[in-house]
């Protein structure tokens, strides 16, 4: 199949996702934020297996989800790290992301990018508790003063059953 | 049988370890605590139509919630009764018929046989279908559209098993004088390491925890936005022994005495943002609350968590702004329990104000939010020591002002604002308290400790 998008601009979105990564994984955590537009809208809905027509919607609107998250909220997250007495994440987690399956594709606006990744996470507490977490990502990337910019992240996990509750980003 | 007596000491407030890891403790509690009580297993707006169903655990057995044809709540063990293989697969959905993957037997929404196949070729026609149909747990009944169902058939009637719980939650968290609440759909789950009853006891009313294990919490809180800081006197916000003495205990945390003033300023400013439909909803809603509360002998505006026993907890503010988390913790193993955490909104408010509700839970007390999951980090610190030997001689201490349930000081304080906190139902203490938590232990004794 050929590529939607040219080879160098291909090649930008993977190394901007690595670098993302890379980033959380090393705890450099207000970088990371510096990563989203000011209208970020950061996602993760729950999941559930549904069987006929449950006359309980799933109107995205209108749904319990994990994360649903804009610029200020993901900030306060940061700053919860920042202050010394977040619990979940002393000692920090241990953690690396391997992200791949990556997918670009123009989306409609010169400016912009549609993304399709997947991602396998190995959190590690205290050297010895390992979670997994797998999923995919559908990410918007938008050209913000000649640098990309996440504008729109949707995660969905593989679980519907989580290991443990979330005190990392995806 | 496991006599737990000598690992109870709830009086004088000492727990011993091994009701936490003990696993014939564990088994035992299946079958006198799980066996026994009224169970939470969903609310009524998840299946409001004929067919409709859910599946939840009532213990470690996975059941199916519907409503029949007649519209009429049922409650069935997901068991095909021929092979032992689940008829049903999915956590919701709209079904007439159940049908066994393995063998093919089919049930209806009513839980008897309807398909057998080779019923004549090779049963020869004898099978007794009115004998093998699917298990119903025997008693389902509701309050507030929470669905509650019990294995034991003999059991005291719902609302006599939930007691005076129902006078708090009639204000605070059912509240059909506002139009009832309503369970939106998703669902979160996560493993928890710890025993279910450390969960349990904690939403009965821990105080104590909060300012330490939630310390990062309040300080991003105070930092960002002052104006919706909790505005509250603390010695005005009690905690609540229902069944104190001899009934079923069940706990609620921080609740706030008085009438709602703050807090409706501070939903009034939330609703500003959302248009004037939003401001004059929740004009109406504290109308509709100082209406319904006017009578009265104190008036209570929130609370914050609380404890139905054995295993059915809610996060709350009372705020319109902050959706109610319904939670379970589901027994899997003496250290292993999953979470399942349901989120309901108030059912009149406005399409905005539940979005922004639902948005605020899954930041506090969520899977992912940024309160739960301190509490978890904890959970696991103290179940690595529940794993060790010497670590596990010494009782977890549930002592604080043990002998002082009912001359608490805090309580003159009170009357000295004119607060008399007997006029209250159950056994009201001051926010920080275990004799709630002492009283979980004291009815799980009891159950544990007999057969009947």
């Amino acid at each position: 199949m050929a590529l939607t998008v040219d080879r160098v601009l291909q090649q930008e979105v993977e190394r901007f996702l690595y670098e993302e990564a890379w980033l959380l994984d090393e705890q450099r955590f207000h970088e990371w934020l510096d990563l989203f537009t000011d209208d970020i809208r950061y996602l993760m809905p729950t999941s559930e297996s549904l069987h006929g027509k449950p006359s309980l919607s799933q109107e995205d609107d209108l749904v319990l989800g994990y994360f649903d998250e804009d610029k200020h909220a993901l900030g306060m997250r940061v700053r919860q790290l920042d202050t010394g007495l977040r619990h979940v994440e002393l000692p920090p987690s241990v953690t690396r992301r391997l992200i791949t399956n990556i997918l670009v594709d123009p989306a409609g606006s010169p400016n912009e990018l549609l993304v399709r990744s997947n991602f396998l996470i190995s959190q590690v507490r205290h050297g010895r508790h390992e979670s997994q977490f797998t999923g995919k990502r559908e990410d918007r990337l938008r050209q913000v003063g000649g640098e990309w910019k996440v504008a729109r992240r949707v995660i969905v996990l593989s679980q519907a059953m989580l290991p443990r509750t979330l005190s990392i980003f995806f | 049988m496991i006599d737990v007596r000598p690992a109870v000491d709830w009086e004088h407030g000492l727990i011993r370890n091994q009701v936490f890891i003990d696993e014939e403790v564990y088994q035992q509690e299946l079958e006198r605590i799980f066996r026994r009580c009224w169970l939470f297993v969903g609310h009524e707006s998840s299946i409001p139509e004929i067919g409709d169903y859910v599946t939840n655990f009532m213990g470690t057995d996975q059941v199916i919630v519907l409503r029949d044809p007649k519209g009429k709540l049922r409650v069935f063990l997901n068991k095909c009764l021929h092979r032992g293989n689940k008829v049903c697969f999915y956590d919701r959905g709209n079904a007439r018929t159940f049908t066994c993957t393995f063998h093919g037997w089919q049930y209806n929404t009513e839980g008897k046989i309807v398909g057998v196949p080779y019923f004549e070729d090779g049963y020869l026609g004898e099978l007794d279908r009115n004998s093998w149909g699917l298990v119903e747990v025997p008693r389902v009944a509701t309050y507030g559209g929470l669905i509650f169902a019990c294995w034991d058939a003999g059991a005291m009637p719902l609302d006599d098993y939930l007691g005076d719980v129902r006078w708090y939650f009639d204000r605070l968290l059912v509240r059909d004088y506002l139009g009832g609440m309503e369970v939106v759909g998703g669902i979160q789950r996560y493993d928890m390491p710890s025993n279910w009853k450390l969960l349990s006891d904690n939403f009965a009313g821990d105080d104590y925890h909060v300012p330490t294990t939630h310390a990062s919490y309040f300080k991003v809180l105070a930092e960002d936005a002052r104006k919706y800081r909790a505005n509250f006197d603390l010695d005005e916000t009690v905690t609540v022994a229902l069944g104190y003495g001899t009934g079923v205990p069940h706990g609620i945390g921080s609740i706030g005495l008085g009438a709602a003033q703050a807090q409706q300023q501070r939903d009034l400013d939330q609703a500003q943002g959302l248009g004037p439909e939003a401001v004059d909803w929740v004009r109406d809603r504290y109308a509709r609350i100082a209406e319904f509360m006017k009578d009265d002998p104190i008036r209570v505006w929130k609370f914050a968590n609380a404890n139905v026993f054995p295993n059915f907890c809610i996060i709350s503010t009372s705020s319109a702004f902050q959706a109610q988390g319904l939670i379970l913790w589901q027994p899997r193993a003496p250290l292993l329990t999953e979470c399942w955490q349901w989120c309901a909104v108030e059912r009149d408010a406005p399409k905005v104000v539940k979005q922004l509700a639902i948005r605020n839970l899954m930041k506090g007390q969520a899977a992912a939010g940024l309160i739960a999951t301190d509490d978890s980090e904890n959970f696991e610190r103290s179940t690595d020591n529940l794993m060790g030997h010497a670590a596990t001689e010494q009782p977890f201490n549930y002592a604080m002002a043990v002998g002082h349930d009912r001359d608490h000081a805090f309580r003159d304080k009170l009357r000295g604002k004119g607060l008399d906190v007997d006029l209250l139902p159950g056994l009201v203490g001051p926010h920080i308290w275990e004799a709630q938590q002492r009283q979980f232990y004291r009815y799980w004794e009891t159950l544990m400790s007999s057969q009947d």
